[in-house]
């Protein structure tokens, strides 16, 4: 009788008493060690690393692999140093304020007055886009949101574009806003539709999935530019983000189907305006804006419950999030991101996009929009897609954390 | 105290107290569904276990008869092996091939606090080592071709930076 002797279920009970470096050697004694160890890694530990966790089914389906265990744990190292290669993509010689949205297989993008879609395999993004949304009415997409089949951009000139993705219609709205559509949101089944303007107004649209055609609901001014709309996946609860310049407060959270606000939220003294916003949850939302703080609100207490500050005071444009334990948030200078693990108080990690280092490209972009998956960072600057893979074995360090005290 | 007799896969019988031998959750089982009365002297035929291992298995029973049961496996919890009594350590050493066939027959018995102990032990001797001296110990065969291990190794490098 030996070792290798043993069933499958005995060694996985033995190897789950030794350490990860042990269970690294184990795998290179012999082919069953490997096969059992790379097949019931999540048996023999349990772990929630850093960025690789993929505990989340929301953040797991727009991540383009599932990992290993040993490989969550050796790529969120690699996140956590800094090691990375990276590429600039899609370069485009006009300044704009693009966004972006991750999926599994691909990166829809608006720039200008288009909203795109790239192809993409892990970190490859195809050159050529597969699809292009848009560009009837000239006015750039301030915003866009695309969930299920529909997509919905928000234009400067105040006009609602909605694009039926499946059914290959689309229909342009003018006039919805008296300017800039700075934010837009729609629910997955897209009967509902929220926009937020620089006129201070945000509006409810109730949407005809046959016709495409949408019907104003609900409006209100709340005195204050608005710069983001974010309805929940679970409650029927709208969350209104604004420049707080009027008002005490910069988080207004409305029942949709009441019609009536239910809570307002205020951040620091000054200048808390609310650039992005997420929910996470039907009780809890996050914020980040020009007040250099990224939030987490509890709306059953109205209370910020926790904060994170950028360690180098810039405002933060936009954030992502996996739904566990990390946040990237995307600064306003020098194309820098922010790795937070939000159980501690400090940052982990910044990342500074290549593209914004070299004078040619203009070193001073604000990350304009950013999305992770557990392998790679998109962030979208003014001229540049930037992709870091941070999957490899020998990329080159770049290792910011001494900053991030 | 009752007795209850356990038969070895070579035709031992060995006369063990039933409280001991209810340490054992297949023989605890066993009893229960079998409805053994304490006056019958029924022998409990134990195919998978020779006399060499039962033997030393009731030895660690015995002594063990009085501890607490032991904790549920709780998987957030930093898995301990530096936690072996010295009682255990010692009756644990053994050769391998004894070791294993004791995993094979706390497992086959279900007693956890012995499986626990053994994995343990085992787990104690892969610690620390490079992956030849692993094979070395375990007296495992390397089935990987030269690129394969090179290929192995090369995925396994980062665990060893610091």
């Amino acid at each position: 009788m030996d070792l290798i002797g043993l069933s499958t279920e005995l060694l996985i009970k033995i190897f789950s008493y030794v350490d990860i470096p042990d269970l690294c050697r184990l795998k290179q004694t012999c082919k069953r060690f490997d096969s059992i160890i790379s097949t019931w890694g999540h048996i023999i530990f349990d772990v929630s690393p850093l960025v690789t966790n993929q505990k989340s089914d929301l953040f797991l389906s727009k991540c383009s692999s599932k990992l290993s265990t040993l490989e969550k744990i050796r790529i969120s190292k690699n996140w956590t140093i800094g090691r990375y290669t990276e590429k600039s993509l899609l370069y485009v010689k006009r300044k704009l304020m693009p966004w972006l949205q991750l999926e599994k297989t691909c990166i829809w993008l608006s720039r200008g007055c288009y909203v795109r879609c790239h192809q993409r395999n892990g970190s490859y993004v195809k050159q050529k886009n597969i699809a292009s949304y848009g560009g009837a009415s000239r006015a750039d997409i301030a915003h866009f949101q695309k969930k299920g089949n529909t997509l919905v951009c928000g234009l400067r000139d105040g006009s609602i574009f909605i694009q039926n993705i499946e059914k290959k219609s689309s229909i342009t709205l003018k006039s919805c806003h008296d300017s800039d559509i700075n934010s837009i949101d729609t629910n997955y089944s897209g009967n509902v539709v929220v926009s937020g303007g620089r006129d201070n107004y945000f509006k409810i649209w109730k949407r005809n999935i046959e016709t495409d055609q949408i019907a104003l609901t609900y409006q209100y001014n709340l005195q204050d530019r608005i710069w983001k709309v974010a309805l929940s996946n679970e409650a029927p609860l709208l969350g209104i983000g604004t420049s707080a310049n009027s008002n005490m407060n910069s988080i207004f959270i409305n029942d949709i189907q009441r019609a009536t606000n239910i809570l307002q939220l205020s951040g620091s003294e000054y200048n808390h305006g609310v650039l992005d916003m997420k929910w996470d949850g039907p009780h809890c939302m996050w914020s980040c804006g020009y007040d250099t703080y990224l939030r987490k609100w509890d709306l059953r207490t109205g209370n910020c419950v926790q904060i994170y500050e950028d360690p180098h005071a810039s405002a933060l444009y936009c954030f992502d999030y996996d739904y566990c334990n990390t946040i990237m948030t995307g600064t306003q200078l020098h194309g820098r991101v922010i790795l937070w693990d939000i159980r501690q108080k400090n940052s982990v990690q910044l990342f500074f996009m290549d593209s914004c280092k070299s004078r040619r490209h203009g070193r001073n972009s604000p990350v304009y929009s950013l999305a992770f998956d557990a392998e790679y960072l998109f962030t979208a600057t003014d001229q540049n897609v930037n992709v870091l893979n941070f999957a490899g074995y020998d990329g080159e360090i770049n290792d910011y954390s001494y900053c991030c005290k | 105290m009752p007795n209850i007799k356990l038969q070895s896969s070579d035709g031992e019988t060995f006369e063990v107290d039933v409280e001991i031998a209810k340490c054992s959750v297949t023989i605890k089982t066993m009893l229960e569904d079998l409805g053994m009365d304490d006056e019958e002297e029924e022998v409990v035929p134990l195919p998978n276990v020779n006399s060499a291992i039962l033997r030393k298995v009731i030895h660690w029973a015995t002594y063990h008869k009085d501890d607490p049961p032991p904790p549920e496996d709780d998987e957030n919890k930093e898995k301990r092996t530096d936690d072996i009594s010295s009682w255990d350590a010692d009756f644990l050493k053994v050769d391998q091939g004894t070791l294993f066939e004791l995993i094979l027959a706390a497992n086959y018995l279900d007693i956890k606090g012995l499986l626990d102990v053994t994995c343990k032990t085992v787990a104690n001797m892969i610690k620390g080592k490079a992956p030849e001296e692993i094979r070395k110990t375990f007296n495992i065969k390397n089935d990987f071709t030269a690129s394969e291990e090179e290929q192995v190794r090369k995925e396994n490098e980062w665990c060893e930076e610091k």
